[in-house]
């Protein structure tokens, strides 16, 4: 893995992986990024991604014999973004740690993650009879892994009696530039939008829930996705430098995502902003201003 | 009157995308079972092929009743069921038929998928009439009085069924997650106390008991998730040459070959067929990889 900070996708699909032929160059697997930082090994979300990510990694337990030290940070746990973890290889070995975070208790995480391997479910018999050693940590405030600052907010989706449990991550890097990730959250006109665009302000690459189209959202107002206007929008009033559109509908062609991106090319709203649908295996550097069109 | 098997998910273990799997298929463990005429859909298990299959349905199709055949509850075979549309609607009728295991009962495990913390759609949402039945392996039961259903307890964890729907010349069996029951390799709930006296008496009357659940059957839908060079029973799973044995002595006409491996390629599908189908030839059963989307015929004529 190089050096520079930035950030690939190994899963890019919202609700469940959509394998198929038509989805092939943006991805069907659900939910999983890594943060490239260093020599690192940062994952954020583990859907079903996660697993292409644990076959590489395979390389190194087995050939290299590589002690692997992995932090994990969650978003939230609904199914798309914790599904992967049973399935992630190096949760096997004992030369593996893992280190969870989330801004959960660390019983709620725990429990969370625990029923995936439950007997009934998978043919585990619990989280602690994995062979690595896994930490969970609450997240309470921000903290710093090896000068990379990593903080986090509450935003717009899944809130369990009024309480917020699903979170936007900021990971920085000591040199400024900033990595925001929105993966599920519902952009309108509120005080949780507009303490995200707070959040994520001048952020160096901001990833943001782009699931509906307005005709699909029309009917599913209060359902916690964006479209992917007011995810565009909200990186505009954030100054992010690059937009990445994620959490794509199980539905969502390759064909149509191209042709979205054409139309934002060509629009007044759109164009001089920098963006991309998020592709699986691609990997965006995190540099600032690099893609800045001018107006 | 035919019955005919629909393909929604060829994938064990999870569903799993890579540009080079997709000629097969991704999705995990669902299959339809189509009944010329009938106006009652059949399934058997909810992996996320019947996810996309459910969202194409939306939640008013023609038929208004569902029965789903459920094998086991491992995450592969149930993922999908939340988005299966038809659940949403009040004039639908819904039946799951499952085995009963010691450890949790498959109605808490189908209402856990929808838990707050897990999925923004509550169970309260479910407002199709839902009716869950215990099914005991080795028994049978008729379906609209048209589909004689049977199971028989395969070697995986908990309580797995194999399934066999019959209708007049018409019928297919599936054994979705099956280890080699050798070696005291015995996953299946209850069957480490009924091998304890005489072990190869065991193994013995399971295999044979396989081989009659299948005598005759057109068609077998089989676990091949692994091969003769990477198998490790330990973990459930079966391979192509054990397949095509137990069909071969079941007199079987048609071996589908199922629950590829998520790491699996298309290419290693392909070798997994290569690897028997030969053989298969020369003992008269028909060798292929289940492929997702695919349709086929059931008759033995």
């Amino acid at each position: 893995m190089g050096t520079s900070f930035g950030i690939k996708f190994w899963g890019t699909r919202g609700l469940i992986s959509s394998p198929r032929k038509d989805t092939a160059i943006y991805g069907g697997n659900t939910t999983c990024m890594q943060i490239v930082y260093k020599d690192h090994l940062i994952i954020v979300d583990t859907g079903f991604g996660a697993c292409n990510l644990g076959e590489k990694l395979m390389q190194q337990i087995l050939a290299d014999k590589a002690k692997l030290q992995i932090h994990i940070f969650y978003t939230h746990f609904h199914w798309d973004h914790i599904q992967g973890l049973p399935f992630f290889h190096p949760i096997y070995f004992n030369s593996t740690t893992l280190n969870i975070y989330s801004p959960l208790p660390v019983n709620v995480a725990h429990q969370n993650l625990d029923q995936l391997f439950d007997g009934s479910y998978s043919p585990f018999s619990g989280l602690n009879s994995m062979a690595s050693t896994i930490n969970i940590n609450e997240l309470s405030k921000a903290i710093m892994l090896d000068g990379l600052m990593v903080s986090f907010c509450p935003v717009d989706h899944s809130h369990i009696n009024d309480e917020a449990h699903c979170f936007a991550l900021k990971f920085q890097a000591p040199t400024g530039e900033s990595i925001v990730i929105a993966t599920d959250h519902e952009a309108r006109d509120n005080s949780r939008n507009q303490d995200l665009v707070n959040f994520a302000k001048g952020s160096t690459i901001l990833v943001h829930d782009a699931q509906f189209t307005p005709a699909e959202y029309s009917s599913r107002q209060g359902w916690g996705h964006s479209t992917m206007q007011a995810a565009m929008k909200n990186g505009i009033a954030a100054g992010a430098d690059r937009v990445l559109l994620t959490h794509h509908h199980p539905h969502r062609t390759d064909g149509e995502i191209a042709k979205t991106i054409l139309e934002f090319k060509e629009s007044e709203e759109f164009k001089s902003i920098s963006f991309d649908f998020a592709k699986e295996l691609a990997h965006y550097e995190a540099v600032r201003n690099k893609f800045k069109r001018t107006a | 009157m035919t019955l005919k098997l629909r393909l929604l998910g060829v994938r064990g273990s999870r569903p799993t995308h890579k540009v080079d799997l997709l000629g097969y298929g991704g999705n995990s463990t669902s299959m339809e079972f189509m009944v010329e005429g009938s106006d009652y859909k059949i399934f058997l298990d909810g992996g996320s092929g019947l996810a996309h299959y459910g969202m194409q349905l939306g939640e008013s199709p023609r038929e208004k009743r569902f029965h789903f055949l459920i094998t086991h509850t491992h995450w592969d075979h149930i993922l999908g069921f939340p988005f299966f549309e038809p659940m949403y609607n009040p004039t639908n009728q819904i039946n799951f038929y499952s085995s009963k295991s010691s450890k949790a009962t498959f109605n808490d495990l189908f209402f856990g998928l929808h838990k707050d913390e897990n999925l923004p759609v509550p169970s309260s949402q479910i407002k199709a009439q839902i009716h869950f039945e215990s099914i005991q392996a080795g028994s049978s039961i008729l379906l609209e009085n048209q589909v004689k259903v049977s199971c028989y307890q395969i070697n995986h964890q908990g309580i797995t069924l194999a399934y066999r729907l019959d209708l007049g010349p018409d019928s297919v069996a599936v054994v979705t997650d099956n280890a080699p029951i050798e070696s005291g390799n015995y996953l299946g709930e209850g069957m480490a106390e009924r091998s304890a006296s005489d072990p190869q008496k065991f193994e013995q009357e399971f295999n044979d008991g396989l081989v009659n659940f299948l005598k005759n059957c057109n068609t077998v839908v089989f676990d091949t998730h692994f091969n003769e060079n990477n198998l490790k029973a330990d973990w459930g799973h079966s391979t192509p040459a054990r397949a095509l044995d137990f069909c071969v002595k079941a007199g079987v006409k048609r071996l589908i070959l199922f629950h590829h491996a998520p790491e699996d390629l298309d290419h290693d599908v392909h070798e997994k067929v290569e690897s028997v189908v030969h053989e298969g030839r020369a003992k008269n059963v028909e060798v292929v990889a289940a492929c997702e989307g695919d349709v086929w015929a059931l008759r033995s004529v």
